[in-house]
């Protein structure tokens, strides 16, 4: 392990697993992007989760479901001799067809982007553990941006800030 | 003359002439009162597989004996509804069963107690390990311990055995056969831990021969007794560890097809794996008699690996959870073994994933 935190792209991997299992414990998450989850086995919501959560940037065309989607991914923009940056880029999108659909939550507002954003910011800046779990000090949300260069998904772009050590 | 009425002789100058009712009505308090140490001693009344243990204050009478059967008898003194015929007293680190029928003279309840020698440990009909705490007394003191014709010898010896009276040991089979040695202790400080099933030990094995479940039955209470004849040991008699608890058991008297038959178990889970970092993966033992009908067994599980100490794992009835944090463990494997008394045992291979 200690041969694996030389490298500089080590983080790229731990940091997304540790996305991925705290978008999972959520359940607000799971229920709106999978819906109804009851009558369901444990294997049959981690295979459903996987189809809306996807580690990697969205592409056009290659998603055609009316859904909701968690895309994610992370950068490294600057690598200095101690430290480097880490940035987690998560995409918050939902087609457009679906987008005004009812979407009941208590104490959330808005489209379902909005409610989806806000899910995320809550169950990656909210939670002490998930939130001192990467990197230097803890994770910080740095912009948020619209996200509309598609024709069928429109959503948000978050950017959270990670430092850590090289 | 009233008949109640009753004059004490007594050193005091001023009597009431109330002083029956008196100790009528205030005895069984007073009493009660009393029971302080040293006068009184700290001791638990168990039922007959001691599940239930109520902690009292008693009076244990005849402590000092001079002689070696008297010294394994006790009188206990309690306030009246504490105790009755055939429960367990737990006295000073030992246990005892009450003997005899327990009465009052409506200030305290006086019962016989007998000093339990050995827990005795059988199979019921349904397969459930049954243990009684049991006083042995020999029914054979001055024989030599052999009968013999012209060719061969066998062992020769009787127990007394006296134990609680209640469902499970009235329904003792006729020729069940237990063991009763006291080198079990010892056998068992020389097992390693994962010993499950051990045989080869030389054992002392009695047969029960004769019951009686009527000289003793007081309506509401009682004890049991029974003869047990030495037997020669078996192959299958010896130790075996059923979940996770070890028993000394002998093989059922008359129960051949039963042995001889397999019966299976099997883990079910939704996949054999563990994702690092998420809820827990439950996996449930299923158990099927002769007929394939889905019975209740208490299930017995192994984990073998060696990080099973970074594994989180908990028991639900007949369910191990377990889950696991520790990023160093992704894509590691261990076996998980399920064990039950007379089924095959069951195992899978369980890896540990990342989920991403």
């Amino acid at each position: 392990m200690s041969e694996r935190r030389k490298k500089s792209t080590f983080e790229r991997g731990t940091f997304k697993k540790k996305i991925n299992n705290a978008l999972y414990s959520s359940d607000n998450i799971k229920k709106l992007l999978i819906g109804n989850t009851e009558g369901m086995t444990a294997k049959e919501i981690r295979t459903t989760f996987k189809k809306y959560v996807k580690s990697h940037l969205f592409i056009d065309d290659t998603i055609t479901d009316t859904k909701s989607y968690i895309f994610y991914d992370v950068r490294m923009p600057h690598i200095h001799t101690t430290t480097k940056d880490c940035k987690v880029v998560m995409f918050v999108l939902c087609h457009r067809d679906v987008l005004e659909e009812d979407c009941d939550f208590e104490g959330f507002y808005g489209n379902r982007v909005d409610i989806l954003s806000e899910m995320v910011e809550d169950c990656l800046l909210n939670d002490k553990k998930v939130v001192k779990d990467f990197g230097i000090g803890e994770m910080q949300l740095e912009s948020v941006d619209i996200f509309n260069n598609s024709k069928r998904f429109y959503g948000l772009q978050m950017i959270f800030d990670v430092p850590n050590f090289r | 003359m009233a008949q109640e009425w009753y004059l004490l002789k007594t050193d005091h100058d001023v009597v009431s002439g109330f002083e029956n009712e008196a100790l009528l009505d205030y005895g069984a308090d007073s009493f009660n009162e009393s029971l302080q140490p040293p006068l009184a001693d700290e001791v638990e009344i168990c039922n007959c597989d001691l599940s239930i243990r109520n902690r009292i204050y008693a009076i244990i009478k005849d402590k000092t004996q001079d002689t070696k059967l008297n010294s394994l008898n006790r009188q206990i003194l309690a306030p009246i509804g504490s105790c009755k015929a055939g429960d367990y007293v737990y006295y000073k680190k030992r246990y005892w069963i009450i003997v005899g029928l327990v009465d009052d003279n409506s200030v305290y309840e006086k019962g016989v107690m007998l000093l339990c020698n050995r827990i005795l440990s059988w199979v019921n009909d349904k397969g459930k390990v049954i243990q009684r705490w049991a006083a042995f007394q020999s029914a054979a003191q001055y024989n030599n311990g052999e009968t013999s014709d012209r060719y061969k010898y066998v062992r020769s010896d009787q127990l007394l055995v006296i134990m609680s009276m209640d469902e499970e040991s009235l329904m003792i089979k006729h020729k069940q056969r237990f063991i009763i040695d006291k080198r079990c202790d010892i056998y068992e400080k020389s097992f390693s831990s994962d010993v499950k099933v051990n045989t080869e030990k030389p054992l002392l094995v009695y047969e029960l021969t004769r019951t009686d479940n009527a000289v003793f039955d007081y309506q509401d209470s009682g004890h049991f007794e029974f003869m047990a004849y030495q037997d020669e040991q078996h192959s299958e008699d010896g130790y075996y560890v059923i979940d996770g608890k070890g028993y000394w058991l002998c093989k059922e008297p008359n129960d051949t097809d039963n042995q001889s038959q397999i019966l299976l178990s099997k883990i079910e889970c939704d996949e054999p794996i563990i994702y690092c970092g998420l809820e827990s993966t439950v996996f449930t033992a299923k158990f099927h008699d002769e007929n394939g009908n889905e019975i209740m067994v208490s299930p017995q599980w192994e984990v073998r690996s060696d990080f099973t100490d970074k594994l989180e794992i908990d028991y639900v009835d007949s369910s191990i959870c377990i889950s696991a944090d520790s990023e160093k463990l992704i894509n590691k494997s261990f076996e998980l073994l399920l064990h039950a008394f007379g089924y095959e045992d069951s195992l899978i291979t369980v890896t540990i994933k990342d989920f991403i």
